[in-house]
């Protein structure tokens, strides 16, 4: 008997390179985002093996606890440890421009979690009771100031989560992801979870690459639509919630929030933000619009963002919001406008312009956005 | 300026004599003894006052241009490596960065190794830890050597041998805790604190009993709701305030007092803690950036001073207290002396709390001054950084007008000798960070340079005048620290591993070698069989430039990482 027959020959064909795995690094003990048991991989890692599956290559995994976010891409992704960190937020000012990133993958931010008889549609209703926050999360500071709502400090969506259960806290508001997952496997969905929407409240999600993985990035990028509706459905097996949301302006200015709406696969990015196409397109004439919306720009924004947005800070260079936002756009424009970023210095605008002078500026922003890639 | 007491205390530490000669109530009777012997350096601080100065004077201003190198120990360990040495009769005791890795036990003279202890720290203390990966040195009592942990563990070691003794778990490094300082031991008690102030966990102080590791008591240095000082709180924020007391502390035998300095209090969002803006009233946040007075048997605080009420800059308060008599308007004083971390000098007096003085020792822009009446600072607002107000150019940078490098204190020449920083920094609030998936909004503080085109500057400060008497200026700030003694000598090494003799009265640099990497430790000295050495570790930080940008890029690009001891003597 020839021993070749009983040799497993590996499966390479003469000449093919060798199939190189997809290397995701990921916090070991971060459910419900990722875990190194097998059992039990977590949302952003199933997510990585999906991708990886329609990529063709096999997945191998680098380990790094995430206590310290920045410093944790700086040691595994930007250190050449791996080729992916699936989950960093996707803003152009985290980590860039050594870190780049693929197209929103979803939306994750702050819930406010209580018993399914209590109705909260905003930040008012909170007042006299006994609110869970974790420890320098925008929920901790968002409440600061509020000294009619008692807040009891936690370190963890976990710990906000047993304050909840313990009847030491009437709500928790912490990161949704964590609540939806516990509220799911540990406490038997007895809670609502409604997500909330606002400054420091709600961002895109993405996976994050190093500068120099622009090629896997817009590999992935590719892929990202083909998988989307595997992603939602990961987001509901690990019950991210998917509800409206409760809006807080930086003024806490409340908003209402629909009952729950039963999940359905989406071929959208799944957002749980403010919807823009509620806004139409002003009728009118698109030329005038342009002027007017340059006039208006140069006018009042131009002070800062520079006239006819020439700008040389990158930060708020308005020609890059393409870029930046890609189909996130103009969502993100108007959420910028009419509620400000106070701590960048950037004003609201929706007291003092009408809703058609911001869609003129609109126009007029589209028409010098930066195509270069 | 010239202590009524100088010919008096010729010879000795002037704190170890205070001590020795004082009631019935002693520090450690084996420590004492040590502190006792000019020829050895019982404390990483010299003595329990901190004053890293020694009586020695076989080298002196007038021959120190002839020192040269006796040996060199590798300390097989790379990243910041911090620790003042201890000797004790002819053995020198250090340990290194990572944990640390080792605690070798040498012959002072020789270097040749008697043992080496290798604690078992876990993989992973670098994925919990804020900073670095340092130790600055161990302590001794009764035959024993005290070891803190990166891991949160405390260790006692025969002295003779190297033999683990006991170990103690002082607190969860998994919540960011770490020990990276020496212990003080003031009679049978082991006191630490633990450094994680960033990181919502509660600070506290620690004694354990010297012989068999138990914990004695257990000191909070910020309360619970209902506890003394939580009305300096906004409800149950105290809980999670920080007051770390990370760094080291110091000891009055007169009074038997231990003094010990916290760090800042959390999170970095004013509104929360406090009132979010200058107008902060009550809400203090104490004891957070304060130093206390303790009661050693008990662990209870006596009293305290506050150097930067509700804090909003990060302005640690840990940094030492160098206790010396002082000559203030004739009357012999009790001080107590801290380089703060603020920019302000304060002197206090030791028995009473009562302040005497807090004066800018380098450019300070957060306040005008300090009221000592009100002890408040009178800050400019501008300057009050917090969400919605973002602050330029406020100086000093978080790293402080002075860090955990130690300053010393020379009785003769009446001057402490300062290594200070010239960096300063703008503040706001950053688009995003994370923790385990949570995203979050930050601060970020950008570092920029303070005025007059230097970084970091070697001060002799005048305490009493409150004034700077000469200065060496340094293009890079974190420089090491300092060692005085009564050879009218001054040693210290900066950042670009030049390692320095100086004249203590002028300034004048004696001598000058270059040890391959940035040093941050202070040196120490010590004479056996009639023979004085100079022992300074060497090995930059690697975590902290990190935070500092470019200024940052340029203290890593002065040296390479190193981890060695050398030690110097006349030929």
């Amino acid at each position: 008997m020839l021993l070749s027959a009983l040799v497993v020959v590996p499966a390479v064909t003469t000449g093919a390179d060798e199939v190189k795995p997809l290397r995701l690094c990921a916090d070991p003990t971060n459910l419900p985002f990722s875990s190194d048991d097998p059992a039990k991989p977590g949302l952003y890692l199933e997510i990585g093996q999906a991708l990886a599956q329609r990529l063709g290559r096999p997945v191998t995994y680098s380990w790094y606890k995430s206590y310290f976010g920045k410093r944790t891409v700086r040691v595994t992704l930007l250190s050449k440890q791996c080729d992916a960190m699936i989950g960093l937020p996707l803003v152009d000012d985290f980590m860039g421009p050594a870190v780049i990133f693929s197209k929103s993958i979803a939306r994750e931010g702050y819930a406010l979690v209580s018993a399914k008889d209590r109705q909260l549609t905003g930040i008012d209703e909170l007042r006299g009771l006994r609110v869970a926050v974790q420890y320098q999360t925008t929920p901790q500071n968002l409440l600061a100031l509020r000294d009619e709502i008692v807040k009891v400090t936690v370190l963890s969506p976990d710990e906000g989560m047993q304050k909840l259960d313990e009847g030491k806290a009437d709500v928790a508001f912490v990161w949704a992801p964590v609540a939806g997952w516990l509220n799911k496997t540990v406490y038997g969905d007895k809670y609502r979870v409604v997500p909330t929407e606002g400054e420091g409240l709600l961002w895109s999600t993405a996976i994050g690459f190093a500068k120099a993985g622009s090629g896997l990035r817009d590999e992935v990028d590719a892929v990202l639509p083909l998988l989307r509706e595997e992603i939602d459905r990961l987001f509901v097996k690990y019950g991210v919630p998917n509800d409206a949301t409760i809006k807080f302006g930086q003024n806490g200015v409340t908003g209402t929030a629909t009952a729950a709406v039963p999940v359905e696969p989406k071929t959208e990015p799944t957002t749980v933000g403010q919807v823009a196409s509620d806004k139409a397109p002003s009728g009118g004439d698109k030329q005038a619009d342009l002027a007017a919306g340059q006039e208006l720009f140069n006018g009042t924004c131009g002070h800062c963002h520079g006239p006819n947005a020439v700008q040389a800070e990158r930060k708020i260079d308005l020609r890059l919001l393409k870029k930046r936002y890609g189909e996130d756009m103009e969502a993100t424009y108007w959420k910028t406008v009419n509620d400000g970023r106070p701590a960048k210095g950037m004003p609201a605008w929706k007291e003092v312009f009408n809703e058609d002078q911001l869609k003129s500026v609109y126009v007029y922003l589209q028409s010098v956005q930066d195509s270069g890639s | 300026m010239v202590l009524k007491s100088r010919g008096f205390f010729a010879g000795a530490s002037l704190a170890a004599l205070l001590m020795v000669g004082a009631s019935d109530v002693k520090a450690n009777d084996s420590v004492m003894k040590a502190v006792a012997d000019p020829n050895g350096w019982a404390i990483a601080g010299h003595d329990y006052g901190n004053t890293r100065f020694s009586a020695l004077k076989q080298i002196t201003s007038e021959n120190a241009n002839k020192l040269q190198l006796v040996y060199s120990l590798s300390l097989a360990s790379l990243r910041s490596n911090e620790s003042s040495p201890v000797v004790i009769g002819n053995t020198l005791y250090v340990s290194t960065s990572w944990g640390p890795k080792f605690v070798y036990a040498v012959d002072a003279a020789t270097g040749v190794r008697k043992w080496t202890y290798e604690p078992d720290i876990p993989e992973d203390t670098l994925q919990y830890a804020c900073c670095d990966v340092n130790s600055r040195g161990v302590s001794f009592a009764d035959g024993k050597i005290l070891v803190g942990r990166l891991d949160g563990k405390l260790t006692a070691l025969d002295a003779n041998t190297g033999k683990e003794l006991w170990t103690a778990k002082v607190v969860d490094y998994k919540q960011g805790s770490v020990i990276t300082s020496p212990p003080l031991i003031v009679r049978d008690k082991v006191i630490t604190g633990f450094g994680g102030g960033e990181y919502g966990v509660r600070g506290a102080l620690l004694a354990f009993d010297l012989n068999s590791g138990k914990q004695v008591w257990q000191t909070y240095t910020v309360p619970a709701p209902g506890e003394p000082g939580s009305d300096t709180w906004k409800g149950d924020t105290g809980l999670h305030g920080g007051g770390a007391a990370w760094l080291v502390g110091s000891y009055d035998a007169k009074t038997d007092t231990v003094y010990w300095g916290t760090s800042n209090p959390g999170p970095w969002n004013t509104a929360v803690r406090s009132t979010g803006d200058g107008n902060f009233g009550k809400l203090t946040n104490l004891y957070t950036a304060s130093t206390l007075a303790i009661d050693p048997n008990t662990g209870k605080i006596k009293w305290h001073f506050q150097g930067t009420p509700a804090d909003a800059w990060d302005y640690d308060g840990v940094n030492e207290l160098v206790l010396a008599d002082l000559d203030i308007n004739g009357a012999n004083t009790p001080a107590m002396m801290k380089a703060d971390r603020n920019g302000f000098f304060f002197v206090v007096n030791r028995e009473t709390g009562t302040p005497i003085s807090a004066e800018k020792y380098v450019y300070t822009s957060w306040a005008k001054k300090f009221d000592l009446k009100t002890m408040r600072a009178e800050e400019d607002p501008d300057k009050r950084p917090g969400p919605g107000h973002p602050a330029k150019d406020v100086c000093p940078n978080l790293i402080g007008g002075k860090n955990w490098q130690p300053m010393s204190f020379n009785p003769q020449t009446g001057l402490v000798y300062i290594p200070a920083n010239n960096v300063c920094m703008d503040w706001s609030v950053s688009d995003v960070t994370y923790k385990r998936g949570v995203f979050y909004l930050g601060a970020e503080f950008p570092t920029k340079e303070g005025p007059g085109g230097f970084l970091g500057e070697l001060i002799a400060w005048d305490p009493v005048a409150s004034k700077k008497v000469w200065g060496i200026k340094s293009d890079l700030p974190f420089n090491g620290g300092t060692l005085t003694t009564a050879g009218n000598l001054v040693f210290w090494g900066d950042l670009h591993g030049d390692f320095k003799a100086i004249d203590a009265k002028s300034g004048k640099v004696l001598w000058n070698k270059n040890l391959g990497s940035g040093i941050g430790a202070g040196p120490v000295t010590y004479s056996v069989n009639d023979k004085q050495y100079i022992a300074v570790v060497v090995g930059r930080t690697v975590a902290l430039p990190a935070f500092l940008g470019e200024i940052g890029k340029k203290m890593v690009a002065a040296t390479p990482e190193g981890g060695a001891l050398f030690v110097f003597a006349l030929p």
